[in-house]
């Protein structure tokens, strides 16, 4: 028998989030101590804010700020506007998810000292496999 | 058999699970807590028949 345990993904680590949007192909992410309101594409404040922003001069042009919101429960939450929303869509929060979850797989097992063994796609199942010893 | 820890990251992004090979019961929780620090919820935890190449060759028989 080998034991298991199977976790739902919540974006818990700030730096890894920035990390992951950089890596998404974000120049510019800034991370903010307390929530900034996000900016809309005049430069007009909008009423929401966010920890986690990435200014609307990386996002596109006629863009508006892109945010993460910190919850009660110490997570973030996305805040997409709509016009940004048709090109940083469901497909793109997933593959931010994944890029999040590797980079903090990494992160933590780095931390507790296991050796990484590599990484392996499997095509059948589109699954990301990552091993340690 | 080797000690191998495996994470499978789902297409979605959604979820995770963790699988420990070769641990024999022995420092699977210490393992599992460090990954449960990065998921939110823990879906679920426990064991699982393990995945050996003599299962793949007797189900081909």
């Amino acid at each position: 028998m080998s034991a298991y345990g199977s976790y739902e993904t919540q974006f818990k680590d700030g730096d890894v989030l920035c990390e992951s949007l950089r890596e998404m192909g974000f120049s510019e992410v800034l991370h903010h101590k307390t929530a900034q309101h996000l900016e809309g594409y005049h430069g007009d404040k909008r009423a929401q804010t966010a920890e986690i922003i990435v200014p609307r001069r990386v996002v596109g042009s006629a863009s508006n700020d892109i945010g993460f919101k910190r919850q009660a429960d110490g997570s973030y939450a996305a805040i997409i506007s709509e016009y940004d929303s048709s090109r940083h869509n469901a497909a793109w929060m997933t593959k931010l998810r994944q890029t999040y979850l590797e980079k903090s797989v990494l992160k933590e097992a780095r931390k507790a000292g296991m050796k990484f063994l590599g990484k392996k796609l499997d095509a059948k199942t589109g699954k990301i496999k990552l091993q340690f010893a | 058999m080797a000690k191998v820890i495996t994470v499978e990251i789902a297409p979605d992004g959604n979820s995770f699970d963790v699988d420990l090979t070769g641990f024999h019961g022995k420092g699977c929780k210490d393992v599992l807590k460090v990954f449960a620090n990065i998921g939110g919820k823990a879906k679920s935890e426990g064991t699982k028949p393990e995945f050996r190449q003599d299962n793949i060759r007797t189900v081909c028989k």
